[in-house]
């Protein structure tokens, strides 16, 4: 049954729908988030604000950042934003002291890329709706400039900027990487790369209290405090080998406990278990 | 999941043509399901409407990056709802004009009287975006891996190896007495 508020509600998205075609285009107000996961800066991630555009406030991406990154990418200064439908230019902050690179996003309607120059030299294209990018700026001013041209014209973008660290996540070492090679993970491989998952979160600092493993599926518990580690260890020992030995053992329909009984080699896969 | 995908399908498209009906028809089918999922992720039911609301508006708003999964919005309603709940104070500012227009939320208990959601869901709460999002939708609302993967824009593999993180990562943060509790409403054990 609906409510008052839930049948206004309806109208009201009713009538946005309606008018959105026969509306004039008009320059609409943008904001700087919805910066995309995974692989976005060099080797790092940032969290995603998913699928929303934030107001255009810049302390807005320096929370989004501070809030999820896990460490993938540090601000150095508090960003920097600025709207336009033509060209124009946005001015750093002061340089923090050893500050060199710059971390750049852009949201425009329609999609488009917007060129960013500094000092009369070509740096980037930044792509509208992606993540964000670092920019080396060695050698510039200590309150760089950045000239931004859209490569079309119509339509509105903002473009943020703030400088920043790049902390990226590691990609997968040598030895997941091994394991991944030949398409098969063993059982010898999987728990092979959660016994390193463990070490690396035992160098990290953050020890993780495991008994010997003999459930299909391993299980532990992370707590908050782990989870920067856990993110980093993840993603350079266990992750994709988990993954793969997950999706050569799917649950059968229904059996959402599937996993958490002991690993019987003659009986759950003999193929892999070596 | 259900008998909405081929009813969604058509619905989304129509909208994309103009037809706002269409659109409510959509809402219609699946405000319930937002809202409850909405209760999940923030304690005051006055700011879980809010969420609906924003849910919706957004969708619209981002119509061209919404993503079907047989058929369904659901699943991308439902992420959608993740991401706006995370701060629904920055996420409702946007569009604030619209939501003050609206009639309050009907039944709203006084904050003040402590509303008690449990240590279940609010454990959900403190998982990462990352986690809440594949445990919203493999554990909570049914989703197989590989229709989480598509709403998620991310590899099979992945969402496999995010759940096994997110489900150790609640484990920690219960427990065990909590594990006989409830869980929220949907979910697998």
């Amino acid at each position: 049954m609906s409510t008052t508020r839930d049948d206004a509600l309806r109208a009201l998205l009713v009538d946005r729908v309606t008018t959105t075609r026969r509306r004039r285009w008009r320059l609409p107000v943008l904001g700087i988030g919805a910066f995309a996961v995974a692989g976005a800066l060099t080797a790092g991630a940032l969290v995603s604000s998913g699928l929303l555009q934030q107001q255009a406030d810049a302390t807005d991406a320096k929370t989004l950042i501070d809030t999820g990154a896990a460490g993938d990418v540090s601000f150095l200064a508090d960003p920097v934003e600025r709207t336009s439908d033509s060209e124009t230019s946005l001015t750093l902050g002061a340089r923090p002291t050893d500050a060199a690179q710059v971390a750049i996003g852009a949201q425009c309607a329609p999609p488009r890329t917007v060129s960013v120059t500094v000092d009369g030299t070509h740096v980037a294209d930044v792509t509208c709706g992606d993540a964000g990018r670092i920019l080396d700026l060695h050698g510039t001013t200590s309150t760089p400039t950045l000239d931004l041209t859209p490569s079309t014209d119509g339509g509105g973008y903002t473009v943020w900027a703030a400088w920043a660290r790049p902390d990226p996540i590691p990609g997968p070492s040598v030895q997941q990487q091994e394991a991944l090679a030949d398409g098969i993970v063993t059982r010898t491989e999987y728990l092979a790369a959660w016994n390193r998952y463990l070490g690396c979160m035992r160098a990290l600092g953050h020890p993780i209290d495991a008994t010997t493993q003999t459930q299909m599926f391993v299980a532990v518990g992370i707590s908050g405090d782990d989870y920067q580690a856990d993110a980093r260890c993840d993603a350079s020992e266990f992750g994709a080998v988990d993954g793969e030995w997950q999706t050569e053992h799917p649950s059968p329909p229904g059996d959402d406990s599937f996993g958490a009984q002991n690993y019987v080699p003659a009986t759950d896969d003999p193929r892999y278990a070596q | 999941m259900g008998t909405d995908h081929g009813e969604d399908a058509d619905d989304w498209g129509a909208a994309r043509g103009g037809d706002g009906e269409a659109y409510g028809r959509i809402f219609d089918r699946h405000r319930e399901r937002v809202r409850r999922h909405a209760h999940r992720l923030v304690p005051v039911p006055a700011d879980a409407d809010d969420v609906v609301a924003v849910v919706f508006l957004e969708t619209w708003r981002r119509r061209d990056a919404a993503r079907l999964v047989d058929g369904s919005l659901l699943p991308w309603l439902l992420v959608t709802a993740t991401n706006a709940a995370r701060n629904i104070t920055r996420s409702a500012h946007r569009h604030r004009r619209l939501l003050a227009a609206l009639p309050p939320s009907v039944d709203a208990p006084d904050p003040a009287d402590g509303f008690d959601d449990g240590p279940v869901s609010r454990a959900f709460r403190g998982l990462s975006l990352a986690d809440r999002q594949v445990i919203t939708l493999c554990v909570l609302e049914g989703y197989g891996e590989a229709e989480a993967a598509a709403v998620l824009g991310v590899a099979r593999g992945t969402v496999k190896s995010r759940l096994s993180r997110a489900k150790r990562r609640l484990t920690a943060e219960l427990d065990p007495t909590d594990l006989d509790q409830t869980l929220p409403e949907g979910a697998r054990s």
